[in-house]
């Protein structure tokens, strides 16, 4: 290389212009320059990288599957990819804050969840999280979801992550601390590690229909919920996946778990689940609905009960208590359920009765002002109608320069139409129209559109 | 879309209510309402449809498309708009009869007289000639009695909120029609 040559990254190519779009890491800018040298990848990010210090944790264990456990662990991140990820993700967010429309927007599902198992611990609840990955280690050996064994050569193995996340109720307390292992799905080959991975799930309006129902016929609504619910059908293919962060055999860390059961995050396994659960519920003398699949019903003389998937939660409806006890019954015996009661919560719809007068209302008060609060619109004027008559939108009001483009790019808008879909798909038509409007600009977003 | 967010923050506790009473034992009467907007895409004058399916007080089905192809006239859109709300009839009455619920003809409302007479009469047209054989779909339904298309005064037509942007009131009336409602105490 010449002594003035510049060691960049290579990022794309732009419009209008000979050359190649390079990023340097040392100014840390992009730069254009028809006038490049390639070199191989890894070459390029050897150089840069610095590996992290590996993290260490330790986790108490009371249960008696402390011996298995181990308490030290590493950080898995330090791999080379990964690392100039990061450093482009943090580009990002600070390029977000200046952001007039939404200055507190995280990626995040929720703000305050932990990201990592080491934020997680080095929390103020550390000591609740910790508890809750016990709990699902618990499970997971108690399904014997794998076996740890070495690697045979040839073989690719899949990382582990722990998802943490705080569940709340309809009223936003928190209800539960849940830690969730998975599988890192992503990295599977298509032919080798999964073959067909489509399943279905219930539509909303299938959902509804029975609730209307519910509300006139007075009829019985209980919501169930499975545990664990991927790890109920054992694998057909042979995956391997690194051991878990923090549980870690002592001394045998280059061991890997050949999985037995579907993890979550593994691409086959909500399809091996609704397989599963079909078979069992068809063997008990339902009848699986052919314009929605989730849909199972049963006539028993004069009472009817209704079932409705949706992954892993399901309501069932009926007119008789008994029956859905039975049901109940047969269903816990077979699958780890968790019985609910009377639904007052399912995808993020509050359900509410008055039987007496036979009125059933649905809504998603929680979810609307969790988006509210997300883009920083909890303390605006409220107006009467989501779209002015005479406002009309169109391709002409879109940026044209390029710092009108960079203006607009500040704005998360597309998340933020993603957010209102999902209350105008579940339980508000009344702002149907204004989200038609408003997706039609996702790529070519103006100023007056944001209005 | 502040106002979108700026509406939302005023209503909330909306949410859907169903009541009443059926007047048999799972029997259902799904009443639907289409509306359609001839030009409201200004950059490629492409048509906007809507439908609302109601059951029991409350919507229970509903969509607000831009639709993938050019209307010459409004006839020609809300008679293309009958079709999409048509084959969500086909899908409901499926459900319903898979579900052991019992639904007649599905009626639907439109306020488009011209349709309607589109619709019911499967005469040849020059003005129509040129409108696409799926489009036509929607005669055999009629003729098979699954669907009943009713012509209804523009004012009453609950699916006009989803097409087009109303006035205050109209959209506060749409809304009730579809069982839109704060939240009892």
């Amino acid at each position: 290389m010449d002594s003035k040559s510049k060691k960049c990254i290579f990022i794309g190519y732009k419009d209008g212009l000979k050359g190649y779009k390079l990023w340097n890491p040392v100014t840390r800018k992009v730069v254009y320059s028809p006038d490049v040298v390639f070199r191989e990848v890894k070459d390029v990010i050897k150089h840069e990288v610095k590996p992290k210090e590996p993290v260490k944790i330790e986790f108490e264990l009371k249960e008696e599957e402390s011996n298995s456990v181990a308490e030290e662990s590493e950080d898995e991140e330090p791999q080379t990819l990964s690392v100039r990820r990061s450093v482009r993700e943090t580009r990002q967010l600070e390029r977000y804050s200046p952001s007039a429309f939404c200055s507190n927007f995280s990626l995040s599902v929720t703000d305050d969840d932990p990201r990592t198992v080491k934020e997680a611990v080095d929390s103020k609840d550390g000591k609740l999280w910790k508890e809750a990955m016990v709990d699902e280690m618990a499970s997971l050996h108690k399904n014997e979801a794998w076996d740890r064994v070495e690697l045979s050569a040839g073989r690719k193995r899949s990382g582990s992550k722990w998802v943490l996340k705080k569940k709340t109720n309809a009223e936003g307390k928190v209800e539960k601390y849940k830690a969730r292992l998975v599988a890192k799905g992503y990295s599977q080959v298509p032919g080798i590690d999964f073959g067909d991975i489509f399943s279905p799930v219930a539509k909303v309006t299938s959902i509804r229909l029975l609730l209307s129902v519910v509300a006139t016929s007075d009829f019985e609504v209980e919501q169930m919920d499975v545990k664990t619910t991927f790890l109920h059908r054992d694998l057909e293919e042979e995956i391997y996946m690194k051991q878990p962060e923090g549980f870690a055999v002592k001394g045998k860390k280059e061991l890997i778990c050949k999985l037995k059961k579907s993890l979550y995050g593994l691409k086959q396994s909500p399809r091996m689940w609704y397989q599963k659960f079909d078979t069992f519920i068809r063997g008990l003398g339902f009848t699986r609905s052919k314009a929605n699949h989730c849909v199972y019903f049963k006539l028993i003389g004069d009472h009817v009960i209704y079932l409705v998937l949706y992954v892993d939660d399901m309501l069932l409806v009926g007119n008789d208590k008994e029956i859905i006890q039975d049901l109940k019954t047969q269903l816990s015996s077979k699958f780890d359920m968790k019985d609910l009661g009377a639904a007052n919560y399912i995808l993020g719809m509050e359900i509410k009765r008055d039987r007496a007068k036979r009125k059933l209302w649905l809504n998603q008060r929680k979810y609307v002002e969790t988006i509210l609060q997300r883009f920083n619109m909890q303390n605006s004027k409220p107006v009467k109608v989501p779209i002015p008559v005479g406002v009309r939108l169109s391709a002409e009001q879109c940026p044209k320069t390029q710092e009108e483009e960079e203006d607009m790019s500040r704005v998360p808008y597309a998340s933020a139409v993603g957010s209102l879909m999902y209350a105008m798909v579940c339980t508000r038509p009344d702002i149907a129209h204004a989200v038609g409007v408003l997706s039609r600009f996702m790529s070519k977003l103006g100023r007056s559109t944001r209005q | 879309m502040k106002q979108v967010f700026r509406y939302l923050r005023g209503t909330s506790d909306y949410g859907l209510c169903y009541q009443g009473r059926p007047r048999l034992d799972r029997v259902l009467d799904i009443h639907g309402f289409f509306d359609a907007d001839w030009v409201g895409d200004l950059d490629q004058r492409r048509y906007t449809s809507g439908y609302v399916f109601n059951l029991f007080g409350g919507a229970v089905n509903w969509m607000s498309t831009k639709q993938s192809v050019v209307a010459l006239s409004t006839t020609e859109a809300e008679y293309m708009a009958t079709t999409h709300a048509r084959k969500e009839v086909v899908w409901l009455q499926r459900l319903c009869s898979n579900m052991g619920l019992v639904q007649g003809a599905i009626r639907i409302d439109c306020d488009s007289q011209s349709a309607i007479f589109l619709a019911k009469n499967p005469a040849y047209h020059s003005k129509t000639k040129h409108i696409d054989v799926q489009y036509h779909f929607v005669r055999d339904m009629i003729e098979d009695r699954k669907v009943l298309l009713v012509k209804v005064d523009t004012l009453k037509n609950t699916a006009n909120a989803l097409t087009k942007s109303v006035s205050s009131e109209k959209f506060s009336w749409c809304r009730e029609e579809m069982g839109i409602s704060a939240l009892e105490k």
